[in-house]
């Protein structure tokens, strides 16, 4: 008894030791040195893990060669949550970036959905968060609100739609569309609109709609619907994990059609799912290996270092939001969220690797798109555009 | 092809499908009178199966030679996998309340697609595709076809199927006849099993992709087909199936598009109806029995 005592005293008294020993200020060292901590809500499960996954890889390889600067004057902390591709989770985990972590700044979501749960609240926070491949155009602001706390290192969708339109009539020549979207994403609904509206304002012709759902693994209906319409193009805005099973299921059923995709065709995933049956396609891309610039060309060795593959545009595009996290970290005269938040804002001449970095009135990045074909196993560059 | 009879043979894939899972339902049921939740994960396990197969065996062999050795191994695994769960999960609970053995099937259910999530990761993988002169369509009706009557033949020409249909009809009469009925439900699960293995290759090679969590919706579909067409009666569970299938892809052939997304209700109200007017299923007594 008088054991279990002493021993229980013992063990007590350790604990409050170990508890008290992790109170004590981290980054022993130089004054005024403090800790960054950045929180992550990626998509790293669900149907948009491709996004995700990517841009998690991305931004810890960022990260790697960041701690690596010998001038780095403060500590960073990554924290990342999986937000399993569903708006509700987002919101919960970023909640406990927030209370529970007590982030800095918020890196994502890749998904627009999550997106704009995650920048409701983080606007009711004051934390700012930069979002990697959320391209809806409500993320950052719409006609009822504006989010000053959301930024995006990604292109919006009305700037995709429009590239998009002008790139199928100008350059394609193409005349008549069928569009084919997602009902069950806004992101998809979104980006159907904007291209609608934009390829009909250029004299084209909108000729169908059909849609699908998230959800679906059999598109043989849609696709034998499709087929018979008397279109030139098909434009499909989905994610990867939807395209690439109906182009595979397609088979040789949508051969005579230019198919036109949007920023979410643009991973690995899509050309192993549509099993090298990728026809005549082209999508719109935030990034694209082949692109000579010895930015493009250094990340790509680093990246095929780190991780085996080469990077992809999500991977960049998680990439340069840490940079641009950290980048604005350095110039914020404090960590706390209005600061880093107009640190951010103010970001005037910082080069990433998709382009120089330039915040529009609602922060949404002025860059460049890029059009890309896909071939079977890869996607080759096929012409820049900006607007 | 005219439209609608291309979406009739997409229906007829799909219904087959449906209905090879609701084979192992009704076997099961036929025997313990319970629901085997955990069924779609084995249906899941045989696609798995056939996906690494076809990884292993890679191009070198001919596309005919890996789709028979995927379909084969998918067979096996799942049959295996069922007759494990049985003899983990259900053999100890022989004899309690109907309600604990319930329980414990959707407990094995979540649990194998949980253990599938982390060992497989939750992404989606597509599956390999194959040169076959047929289209994926083609082939699976083929050898769901082929399943229908490999089946029928085991249940009503071989012995070990008058055993089954003698446990299903009375367990102790069959006991007294000298049929062990420990074996006999180990060959159900197993053949229920393999069936749904089947099913899961066919799923891959027609839909392109598999994923932990794909046995959910069809399992489930599969389920209520083995309800509706009175479970234990296996033409009941095929007409159903069938039917099923061919109703849910002419809805998405010819809806609207504005309503396409109403397609899955369409199909489950309709069921739904066929239950609340006969609670024993379509080919069953009118008197319900309470499972």
């Amino acid at each position: 008894m008088r054991l279990i005592h002493n021993l229980t005293i013992f063990m007590l008294l350790t604990a409050l030791g170990n508890a008290m020993l992790g109170c004590a200020p981290e980054a022993p060292g130089a004054t005024g040195k403090h800790t960054l901590v950045i929180g992550s809500v990626l998509s790293k499960s669900g149907p948009a893990a491709a996004y995700g996954n990517d841009a998690d890889r991305g931004a810890r390889l960022a990260l790697k060669e960041l701690r690596a600067q010998a001038d780095l004057p403060f500590e960073i902390r990554y924290i990342s949550y999986d937000d399993r591709s569903d708006k509700t989770e987002a919101a919960k985990v970023a909640r406990a970036l927030i209370d529970a972590d007590g982030v800095n700044a918020i890196l994502g979501p890749a998904i627009s959905p999550s997106a704009l749960s995650v920048g409701k609240l983080a606007q009711e926070r004051r934390i700012p968060v930069v979002a990697t491949s959320a391209t809806q155009d409500e993320v950052t602001a719409s006609t009822t609100y504006d989010r000053t706390y959301v930024f995006r290192v990604c292109f919006n969708d009305s700037y995709q739609g429009k590239v998009l339109a002008q790139f199928a009539r100008q350059d394609l020549g193409i005349r008549r569309v069928a569009v084919i979207y997602d009902n069950s994403l806004s992101y998809s609904i979104g980006l159907a609109r904007t291209f609608r509206e934009q390829f009909e304002a250029r004299g084209g012709v909108v000729a169908y709609e059909e849609n699908f759902s998230v959800t679906d693994s059999d598109f043989s209906a849609l696709i034998d619907k499709v087929a018979a319409f008397p279109v030139d193009a098909l434009f499909i805005a989905g994610w990867d994990e939807n395209v690439g099973p109906m182009l595979k299921q397609a088979q040789n059923r949508w051969d005579n059609f230019i198919l036109l995709g949007a920023d979410g065709w643009v991973t690995h995933r899509l050309l192993e799912l549509a099993g090298g049956n990728t026809g005549t396609s082209f999508a719109l891309s935030h990034f694209i290996n082949d692109d000579p610039s010895p930015r493009v060309q250094a990340l790509n060795r680093a990246y095929e270092a780190e991780y085996g593959e080469l990077p992809t545009a999500f991977s960049v595009l998680g990439y340069d939001a840490m940079r641009l996290i950290v980048d604005a970290a350095r110039r914020a005269p404090t960590f706390d969220g209005p600061a880093l938040r107009d640190a951010l804002a103010a970001t005037s001449d910082l080069d990433l690797v998709t382009g120089h970095l330039r915040f529009d009135s609602h922060r949404n990045p002025q860059k460049d798109a890029v059009v890309v074909k896909v071939e079977p196993d890869h996607f080759a560059f096929y012409k820049r555009i900006r607007l | 092809m005219s439209y609608f009879a291309a979406q009739v043979l997409n229906g007829l894939c799909l219904g087959s499908i449906y209905s090879l899972i609701a084979l192992g339902f009704a076997l099961v049921y036929s025997i313990l009178r319970f629901l085997n939740f955990a069924h779609s994960e084995v249906f899941t396990s045989g696609a798995f199966a056939g996906y690494f197969t076809l990884l292993a065996l890679g191009p070198h062999f001919g596309p005919w030679t890996r789709f028979a050795v995927a379909t084969v191994v998918a067979a096996l695994a799942a049959g295996s996998l069922a007759v494990l769960i049985e003899r983990v999960a259900y053999r100890p609970l022989r004899h309690m309340p109907p309600v604990t053995v319930l329980l414990t099937a959707i407990g094995v259910s979540i649990t194998l697609q949980n253990i599938g999530r982390i060992a497989f990761s939750p992404q989606t993988r597509g599956y390999p595709t194959l040169d076959l002169p047929l289209a994926p369509r083609q082939v699976g009706l083929a050898v769901l076809a082929g399943s229908f009557v490999l089946l029928w033949w085991l249940i009503y020409r071989l012995p070990a199927g008058i055993r089954i249909r003698a446990v299903a009809e009375n367990l102790e009469t069959a006991r007294l006849m000298g049929i062990e009925p420990g074996r006999v439900i180990v060959l159900v699960f197993f053949l229920g099993g393999t069936f749904a293995g089947v099913a899961g290759v066919v799923w891959g090679l027609v839909y392109g992709t598999v994923q932990p969590e794909m046995g959910f919706l069809p399992g489930l579909k599969a389920f209520i087909i083995a309800v509706v067409g009175s479970v234990g009666d296996l033409r009941g569970t095929l007409v159903v199936g069938m039917a099923l299938g061919i109703i849910e892809a002419l809805a998405a052939g010819f809806l609207p598009s504005s309503l396409s997304a109403l397609r899955e209700v369409i199909v489950l109200s309709l069921l739904l109806l066929a239950l609340m007017a006969r609670p024993n299923g379509l080919f069953g007594s009118s008197t319900p029995v309470k499972v």
